[in-house]
């Protein structure tokens, strides 16, 4: 199932991100507090690499209760990347429940407008 | 032109002429050279310009060509130029998108993360006021280097005799009954890091002295070196420690005594526990002592012998357990520990024992609770007898009197019977209204003629069933049969409200009975019945073959309306008719002569009114 290769998955103490290929989703959980861009290289690896095969993607961030700042431009990023891309469905899946989910997910959706949001 | 028209002009005659002649060609070739000159400036001069012209134009011509090419470059440029502008413009759009939502997910961060961080200064606060605000100790931080007190919690003020904004701002050493304990504690503090237990005393502000426990602890609030110092109150306990090293000689003293004491008794104990030692070994009943959980902890050789073992030795490792074990009732011995556990003790506990051979034996036990100081249970103890043989009789003895009870009660009524058990030897009681029932068959003395005396016995026995079982659905009495004669009586002993419709219904009910019968020549066997109602005296006289039986003249008149009724129909008196007329139809039989009683009026029973059922 590992697709060309590419790590479907990173897991520290703090957080867990893993890809599902049945139902192309991303799920991110715990905290994530990675320094710069520079350490968010391996994240955004991961998600340049699911989109290359795929058509849709959804990131499943329900359950992550801290991003900090140069993880929400990593998002911002990989947003463009996909707008840019043109022909691939993007869906932000969050939580009402934690609390810049509700904000930040809103500006993501700015820079692309089709993405879907479903904040529960 | 102009030189062309001078020179066709007409010459003039004279010298003069002549010479005006030649004046006039020297003049005119002189024009004609400058005419020459001025073709030949003219041409080259044309000439000049036509090639300059076409220079110019060449000129011109290729500047031309050249700035439409730049024109063309510029305007690629310009395109170039304006997609590099939107690509440009578009990531300043992405990237200001970008700096806003990482902005705002930072203020979101920071907003949360700040509350978050109020708030549980806050709770560390409250939680930390709510402890020094509770605890008995006394809590006070100082500032360094000075050692001013910033905070004392209430309990300081209160043992410090002050109240506590007095303690604000003061140093804490000042209270310290011992200067040098100060520097002691600073020392440690500087050494290890921290003071644990170090036991001061303290000066109250009425100069009372206060043995108390310290404990110092570093901290940093407020960006400022700072020292928790708790004090805790030892004051009792010193006390208590002097206290308790005087009651330790005292103690040292009366124990030694008691030693000596115990000694003495011991030794008495010792001449008694051989005493009882031998009253154990030789009793002839078995004592035991048994544990909580139901083992033998001691037992005698009577016991060992009961139970069919060689020796107490043997009966102790044997039986683990008396419940399952020795009782062979499976939950005796629960009752038993759960009767001694309510009770303490308990006498001739009767149970079935099962002996080592698997012979089962009858015991009566009678144990008691042995409990320690603190009134736990610390095991049971008791004693056994074999009453196999009086368990046999009394069996013997129970099963006897079952059986002459049943048949009491076959001829006695039962409260009688209860009566005569109590110890009542002569049972006469009056009863002021009774209904009593004669019933006889009508052609018995033909019948016994036609048929053999045990088939006659096997009617009469058959008949008679019927009829007690009408006695036991109506609640009457059977009082006896006399031959071929059924006696019946309702109202006694035990009053019976509407006795009369009782028998009356009893009557019909013997008639509808009779009739299933039949003669061996298949002719009706017919009943006669006569019924009464008075006053009569019930009860069992004689000390053998008695029974329970009536007497009176409401008997005799009953006895006579059976007598002198006829078959297949019931005789009554008046005063039946009248306590039953609403109830029962009747028919007039007008007066006629009873033997003894003279004349009186009687009726014949006929049925139930339909209401009556």
């Amino acid at each position: 199932m590992n697709a060309g290769g590419v790590m479907q998955a990173i897991e520290t103490d703090d957080y867990k991100i893993w890809y599902d290929p049945e139902v192309s989703t991303v799920y991110f959980r715990g905290f994530l507090r990675l320094d710069g861009i520079v350490e968010y290289q391996p994240v955004m690896d991961l998600l340049l690499a699911i989109i290359e095969q795929a058509d849709a993607i959804t990131l499943h961030l329900g359950e992550l209760e801290f991003l900090n700042s140069s993880g929400i431009s990593m998002l911002s990023m990989f947003v463009v990347k996909v707008r840019e891309k043109g022909d691939l469905a993007l869906t932000l899946h969050g939580s009402e429940q934690v609390l810049w989910q509700t904000k930040s997910l809103k500006n993501l959706q700015r820079l692309m407008p089709k993405i879907t949001l479903i904040l529960d | 032109m102009v030189n062309k028209q001078e020179a066709s002009q007409p010459a003039q005659p004279d010298s003069r002429h002549q010479f005006d002649l030649e004046l006039q060609v020297a003049e005119l070739m002189a024009q004609n050279a400058q005419l020459k000159q001025q073709v030949s400036d003219l041409h080259i001069a044309l000439s000049t310009t036509a090639e300059h012209g076409d220079a110019i134009e060449a000129e011109l011509h290729h500047a031309n060509q050249r700035l439409r090419y730049e024109v063309d470059e510029r305007t690629r440029a310009q395109s170039t130029l304006q997609t590099i502008l939107e690509t440009v413009s578009r990531d300043k759009s992405d990237l200001e998108l970008m700096l806003q939502a990482t902005a705002e997910h930072g203020d979101i961060l920071e907003y949360q993360l700040y509350t978050q961080a109020v708030e549980t200064m806050r709770r560390s606060e409250e939680l930390f006021r709510a402890i020094s605000e509770s605890t008995s100790v006394l809590m006070i931080l100082t500032q360094e280097p000075d050692g001013a007190i910033a905070y004392a919690n209430s309990v300081s003020g209160s043992c410090l005799g002050l109240a506590v904004s007095q303690l604000l701002g003061q140093s804490l050493q000042t209270y310290f009954a011992n200067p040098a304990d100060h520097q002691l504690m600073q020392h440690l503090l500087h050494q290890q890091g921290f003071v644990h237990n170090y036991e001061i005393q303290v000066r109250r502000a009425d100069g009372a002295l206060l043995w108390v426990s310290a404990s110092a602890q570093p901290l940093r609030l407020a960006e400022r070196a700072t020292v928790l110092t708790t004090l805790y109150d030892i004051s009792d306990r010193k006390q208590a420690e002097a206290a308790l090293r005087a009651s330790e000689d005292a103690l040292r003293q009366q124990t030694l005594e008691l030693e000596q004491r115990v000694e003495q008794r011991t030794d008495q104990l010792r001449q008694a526990e051989a005493m009882y030692r031998s009253i154990f070994e030789n009793a002839v009943e078995g004592i035991f002592q048994l544990s909580a959980q139901g083992q033998f902890l001691a037992a005698n050789p009577a016991l060992a012998r009961l139970y069919g073992y060689d020796s107490p030795e043997e009966l102790i490792a044997t039986v683990a357990q008396v419940g399952q074990q020795v009782y062979v009732q499976p939950r005796r011995w629960d009752e038993l520990s759960a009767y001694l556990k309510g009770f303490d003790e308990v006498e001739d506990f009767e149970s079935q024992v099962q002996r080592k051979d698997g012979r089962v034996l009858w015991v009566s036990e009678n144990v008691r609770v042995v409990k320690d100081i603190a009134g736990r249970l610390q095991h049971y103890e008791g004693s056994v007898r074999d009453i196999t043989d009086r368990k046999a009789t009394e069996a013997e003895l129970h099963k006897q009197r079952i059986r002459s009870e049943r048949l009491l009660l076959n001829v006695l009524p039962q409260a009688v019977a209860e009566r005569l058990k109590r110890g009542e030897t002569r049972i006469a009681d009056s009863f002021s209204r009774a209904t009593v029932l004669f019933a006889d068959i009508a052609n018995f003395t033909h019948l016994s003629a036609q048929i053999s005396p045990r088939e006659l016995i096997d009617l009469l026995n058959n008949v008679f069933s019927a009829f007690d079982h009408l006695a036991d659905r109506y609640n009457l009495e059977k009082i006896k049969t006399i031959g071929d004669a059924y006696m019946v009586v309702g109202g006694i002993p035990s009053p019976t409200p509407e006795h009369e419709a009782a028998v009356a219904h009893m009557a019909l009910g013997m008639q509808r009975a009779i009739a299933q019968f039949k003669t061996p020549e298949e002719q009706p066997i017919t009943l006669r019945v006569g019924i009464h109602t008075g006053p009569v005296v019930a009860g069992v006289i004689g000390t053998r073959k008695f029974t329970y039986d009536l007497w009176g003249d409401t008997v005799n008149v009953a006895s006579r309306m059976e007598l002198q009724g006829e078959p297949g129909r019931i005789q009554v008196t008046a005063p039946v008719y009248e306590r039953l007329s609403d109830r029962f139809e009747f028919l007039s039989r007008g007066p006629i002569e009873i033997r003894g009683k003279g004349t009186m009026h009687t009726y014949w029973l006929m049925q139930a009114r339909p209401e009556e059922g």
